[in-house]
């Protein structure tokens, strides 16, 4: 599609959704309700082929016998086995639910743990990466923070465990969101470059 | 009520916008205070086109529906940055995403951006590439990237949660910059415990600005700051009516 | 077929249609002008090289800016010299000037007519010069220097007077060269008789020797000059100044010079080039000077002389030879009366079999038609051509790079800063042959000042020598052997730590979970996780709720014990009709999971108690969608049947048809997207907030600002509710293994950072020592 066309379809859209989530106008609704509803079955369709992406990419590294092409492989075999079962059984199904409780809970809670891990050791070696104010602020507040929320002390001594509370309520709720006022407001001027065509990361510039 | 307060806000924003950028155009363009992130990140790119590694960029899973597109979408501004920057390398960039329509629009942009160098014909598609649409399958189908595609620079920018450090760690262990900015405070602080060049806050958003000398992205970092100021006035004569009594 | 092109660059061969060299992609035209290289007697071609500056270092860029400077101030300065000599022109000469000063010693009050007039054949000169450069011409007015008067004649100067004959204007007729000389060439040979007899006639001349008396016998003799291949050294090519110098054994310019006795027949004998020796043997006598206009037919003129010396012969021929040298010479001493020099041994090796003349045979050579510059600066003119004929330095041929790279103003500053010649006569042999104007000034008689010299070696500023040396130090240690970034051992180290604190985390938390544990005490009931349980306890029984799946499976065991406790009671209190619905791709079989272990005791059937609606792609944008149109964007389930048509989905047509909305989630931002889309829309009706405990404080303000009716947030929350409803449940299970495993993790984040800390500052230390 020549693009300044796609780059003219797309800030349509754009200001007519934009439009009709503030605006009280009916037919800005309408338009808006019936663009979201195809937004959501671009969505789907988008997840599809982006499965299809993967299984290229992967299929690429097996038949170049890229490093690791033996997982690419594993990987590709339990994709369609599993779409194969999903396609014949439906999603319903008990055999498809057992999958995702015997294979995807599992490895994804197997992977949460290895993050604890990960982040006890990164606290860990925190002042090796660097040493100053701000460092030793994060890991006195960190160390603080969990020593008043364990249960045994929380427990027994009343008023750590508000205290605790009170800490993670007031001074970090209100940083985190200062900071996300600020990320809102790069979000809404990262929105309108896009909408207005100055970013067009749909191609063209 | 709600509703036209927050068009209001949306049309003042985007007359700013428009306003800051047709003066940045005649203007030259602007000094940022130094951010040592971004300039790491200028010279592990440089290097990663000189020694023929990999530059990698991750842009997270935040899907373009969501308010979490925002992040991916300033991402996406950076990486047109670094790969007309890398488009000359022998290995080019390669992005992962763990959205599907992130992960065209990450291939769009590449390609964009190898058209603007004049190297279109290096291009791949498969540079661009989905690898999880969860988020620990995400971080599972990326970690193997920074030790089996020879990654010298790495870039974690747009919506990630906690499964960042697990990425992060991933890249420092081949040795690799690793450049991280997500819009989650959670995950900020894991960030930081876990990266040598973190980016707090609404970093993020100025990573294009800090990669290029693109008129709209430094008016857009002059316009976030009008309206931070605006925010600040507005919770403090808040507070202020707060104590007086006042609804 | 046309033949392949080889690069010279790499030496492979290229197809014809190729401009650069596909292998080393090097301009293959280029290099065909490569092999032009410069050859002796080729004016240097000023290359071009402004178009390769981008992609040179920044540091030889700026050596380039500034000897381009450099080049532009030396051009600067030497228009103004050359302004300045035309501006001396104007005024009396320098030469001039001494011989005033002379004037004014013997208290002659004006200067003789025959030097006033002086001033007029000298613009006479400048005016031939424009046309016909003649270099003595040109500069010997312009020698600033007093002391010099005879050598810028050639030594004339010093010769006596006596005899000089003058014309009617005063001046000596080789001065003036006017009248006579025009009338000369409308009738050449009768006037003849009525010169003065030249000195050449009688072959009694004896150039430059210094010791000829003086013409103007009140002035003492200057001291000799330096020797003149020194003074003229600066004035010279590099390739000129190389040569051996003149006090050295075979120096013949020095040993001319210092015997000074030396006369023209051995002078030119030895030094004379080709075509001067073809003159010689086509000359006569010069006894026949009334015929040389005779013989001058009979001069078998070499094909290869060049233009100025055709024409000369051309133009002169019937010109009589004495008027050419200048009547003046006539009255010199005789030869005899000077001391011989030394006589010239031989002719040199490369000038075969020729034999120095004798003096007879040098006064017929210059009864020959010979230039001006020749007649009048004979002896100086061979401390150049010897030197030029004797050099062993073979013809070179420059690379086209070291011609680019060759500064053309540098090699002939002269020639640019002599705007009266724009072109000169083209040597004819020597390694400047076919140059015009490449030798601008004859030594002694050009100006005395030394050009600036240029040295071989790159000219740098300090700032460039610093840039360089920090290139050489870049590219040095790209060469080093870098150390690895972690040692064996460090590595070792890492990845020992990793494993001790997994060890230590599986251990502890296995070992407690599976002892049963509780001697931990329950967690206080947080305020908004008591309006969670007060929110369920009001809701109507049999009402339809809607609960969404927003988690991940990575997140399953801690939003699971957090919400299990809450929903067994809502399930247990009002038995409602459940609505299933999740915004992560795994949220359907999660919801599938929730319900079939957490709740698994109410015996709730898909279909009949709950609607499992699948996967709500799209987003904020499909929360919305679904908000305000539920049975549109969603209308089966993941067996594909109406959802709507099913007991827990009757009588829903908008979202606030349920009587409350419960949110599961892992982070913020999916409750926010919650609350932000559809709590606009649920008409008062609560929405309910089940999250990990890192979302829990973010969704704070929505607590407050009754966005949401209530929060359960991670272990703690649902610990607290099992607490509230004395049903022990999951997370009561977790509650002390997550305790002691925190409060362990806090201990080994405190030793851990603390030594690292100490080892840290030693190391600083140490690095300072």
């Amino acid at each position: 599609m020549n693009r300044p066309f796609a780059a003219a379809i797309a800030i349509a859209i754009g200001l007519i959704v934009l439009l009709g989530y503030f605006l009280p106008i009916p037919v800005l609704s309408v338009l808006r309700l019936e663009l979201v509803q195809w937004a959501i079955l671009l969505a789907g369709i988008a997840a599809l082929v982006g499965i299809f992406n993967l299984i290229s990419v992967h299929w690429q590294k097996i038949r170049r016998r890229e490093r690791g092409s033996f997982y690419s492989a594993v990987l590709l075999l339990t994709m369609f086995v599993t779409l194969a079962l999903g396609l014949l059984l439906g999603p319903a199904h008990s055999v498809m639910q057992s999958l995702v409780e015997s294979v995807i809970i599992p490895v994804e809670a197997s992977l949460m743990a290895l993050l604890a891990v990960t982040l006890v050791y990164a606290s860990i070696r925190l002042f090796r990466r660097r040493v100053d104010l701000m460092t030793v602020v994060f890991l006195l507040t960190l160390l603080l923070i969990l020593f008043l929320s364990t249960p045994i002390l929380s427990g027994n001594l009343s008023g750590l465990g508000d205290l605790a509370r009170s800490m993670a309520n007031t001074p970090a709720a209100g940083g985190a969101r200062g900071i996300l006022l600020g990320v809102a407001l790069g979000a809404l001027t990262t929105g309108l470059r896009v909408l207005f065509g100055m970013d067009r990361p749909y191609g063209g510039k | 009520m709600n509703a036209l307060i927050g068009f209001g806000i949306v049309l003042l924003a985007a007359l700013l916008l428009l306003g800051m950028t047709l003066l940045r155009r005649k203007s030259p363009p602007p000094v940022f205070r130094e951010i040592a992130a971004f300039t790491r990140l200028r010279r592990a790119a440089g290097l990663a086109v000189e020694d023929g590694t990999r530059l990698h960029v991750s842009l997270g899973r935040g899907g373009l529906q969501s308010a979490r597109g925002a992040s991916a979408l300033a991402g996406l501004a950076l990486l047109r940055r670094l790969a007309e920057q890398a488009s000359g390398s022998d290995r080019p960039p390669v992005v992962t995403s763990g959205d599907a329509a992130l992960t065209y629009l990450s291939q769009d942009t590449l390609e964009s951006a190898y058209r603007a160098a004049g190297a279109v014909e290096l291009f791949r598609a498969e540079t661009g590439r989905l690898s999880g649409l969860t988020a620990f399958s995400y971080a599972a189908g990326t970690i193997p990237l920074a030790r089996d595609e020879n990654v010298s620079a790495s870039v974690l920018i747009g919506h990630f949660g906690p499964e960042a450090a697990l990425l992060t760690e991933s890249a420092e262990r081949e040795n690799a910059f690793v450049l991280a900015a997500a819009d989650e405070p959670a995950t900020q602080s894991i960030l930081f415990a876990s990266v040598q060049d973190p980016l707090i806050g609404e970093e993020l958003y100025a990573a294009a600005a800090y990669a290029g000398p693109e008129a709209s992205h430094a008016a857009s970092l002059q316009v976030q700051d009008i309206l931070r100021w605006l925010v600040v006035l507005a919770l403090l004569a808040g507070a202020a009516m707060r104590l007086a009594g006042l609804p | 077929m046309m033949a392949e092109i080889q690069c010279r660059n790499c030496g492979k061969f290229n197809p014809p249609e190729l401009i650069k060299c596909q292998f080393c992609q090097l301009p293959l035209s280029a290099m065909d002008d490569e092999d032009e290289t410069i050859r002796p007697g080729q004016v240097p071609t000023k290359k071009v090289t402004a178009e390769l500056e981008p992609i040179l270092p920044q540091w030889l860029r700026e050596a380039r800016e500034k000897s381009r400077k450099a080049a532009e101030e030396e051009a600067a300065r030497q228009a103004a010299e050359a302004e300045q000599a035309a501006a001396n022109r104007e005024a009396p000469p320098d030469l001039l000037a001494g011989l005033e000063a002379q004037s004014h010693r013997d208290e002659e009050d004006e200067v003789p007519d025959w030097l006033a007039g002086m001033q007029k054949t000298s613009h006479k000169a400048d005016e031939r010069v424009e046309t016909y450069p003649r270099r003595q011409e040109i500069r010997w007015e312009e020698e600033p220097s007093e002391t010099e008067p005879e050598e810028e004649m050639g030594g004339l100067v010093s010769g006596p007077q006596t005899e000089v004959t003058f014309d009617e204007s005063g001046l000596p007729s080789w001065i003036t060269g006017g009248p006579a000389e025009r009338e000369e060439k409308e009738t050449p040979a009768p006037a003849r008789d009525e010169r003065p007899v030249s000195p050449f006639d009688t072959g009694s001349f004896r150039p430059n020797t210094g010791e000829l008396a003086d013409f103007l016998p009140e002035e003492p003799a200057p001291p000799p000059a330096p020797a003149p291949t020194a003074a003229s050294e600066g004035n010279l090519p590099d390739w000129l100044s190389n040569l051996p110098p003149a006090d050295q054994p075979g120096g013949k310019t020095q040993a001319l010079v210092d015997t000074g006795s030396l006369d023209m027949g051995s002078l030119l004998s030895g030094e004379l080039p080709d075509w001067m020796t073809n003159l010689d043997t086509a000359s006569t006598p010069s006894e026949a000077a009334p015929g040389v206009a005779g013989k001058s037919d009979a001069f078998d003129l070499p094909a290869d002389l060049p233009d100025w010396m055709k024409a000369t012969s051309s133009a002169d021929e019937s010109k009589p030879a004495q008027e050419e040298r200048g009547a003046f010479l006539s009255p010199m001493p005789p030869s005899e009366e000077i001391p011989q020099p030394p006589p010239v041994p031989s002719s040199p090796a490369f000038f075969p079999g020729m034999e120095p003349l004798g003096e007879e045979e040098v006064g017929e050579l210059f009864a020959a038609e010979l230039p001006d510059w020749l007649s009048n600066v004979a002896p100086a003119e061979p401390k150049h051509e010897p030197q030029a004929a004797a050099s062993p330095l073979a013809p070179g041929e420059l690379p086209s790079w070291v011609q680019a790279m060759r500064p053309v103003e540098t090699v002939m500053p002269q020639a640019q800063a002599a705007p009266a010649t724009p072109s000169g006569p083209a040597e004819q042999q020597g390694p400047l042959a076919g140059l015009s104007g490449v030798l601008p000034i004859l030594p002694g008689l050009g100006p005395a000042k030394r050009p600036s010299a240029y040295s071989n070696m790159l000219q740098a500023s300090e700032d460039q020598q610093s840039n360089a040396a920090l290139l050489e130090k870049l590219l040095a240690s790209e060469i080093e052997p870098k150390p690895l970034a972690a040692s064996s051992s460090v590595v070792f180290s890492q990845r020992a730590l990793r494993w001790t604190i997994t060890i230590i985390l599986l251990l502890l938390v296995t070992i407690i979970s599976l002892s049963g544990s509780q001697v931990t005490p329950p967690p206080n009931l947080p305020g908004e996780t008591f309006a969670a349980i007060t929110t369920i306890n009001a809701i109507p029984n049999d009402s339809p709720i809607l609960i969404v799946f927003d988690y991940e499976a990575s997140l399953s065991g801690e939003v699971e014990a957090a919400a299990a406790s809450l929903i067994d009671n809502l399930i247990l209190l009002h038995h409602p009709r459940l609505t299933l619905l999740s915004t992560s791709l795994n949220g359907p079989a999660l919801a599938e999971h929730f319900m079939k272990t957490t709740q698994s005791q109410h015996a709730y059937l898909p279909g009949t108690n709950y609607v499992n609606l699948g996967y709500l792609p799209g987003g904020a944008a499909g929360v919305l969608g679904f908000a305000e149109a539920p049975r549109v964007v969603m209308p089966h389930t993941l067996n594909g049947t109406s959802v709507w048509s099913l007991p827990p989905g009757q009588g829903i047509n908008t979202i606030a048809d349920y009587a409350a909305v419960i949110v599961l989630t892992d982070q913020a931002e999916s409750a926010r997207v919650w609350i932000e889309q559809a709590g606009p829309l649920i008409n008062g009706k609560p929405m309910l907030l089940v999250t990990s405990a890192q979302a829990g404080p973010m969704l704070q303000p929505y607590i407050l600002s009754g966005q949401a009716a209530g929060l359960v947030s991670g272990l703690a929350g649902g610990a607290s509710v099992e607490q509230a409803a004395v049903r022990p449940g999951l997370s009561r299970g977790y509650w002390d293994a997550f305790g002691l495993t925190l409060l362990i993790v806090v201990l080994m984040i405190f030793i851990g950072s603390a030594w690292n800390l100490v080892v840290g500052i030693q190391a600083r230390m140490r690095g300072e020592a």
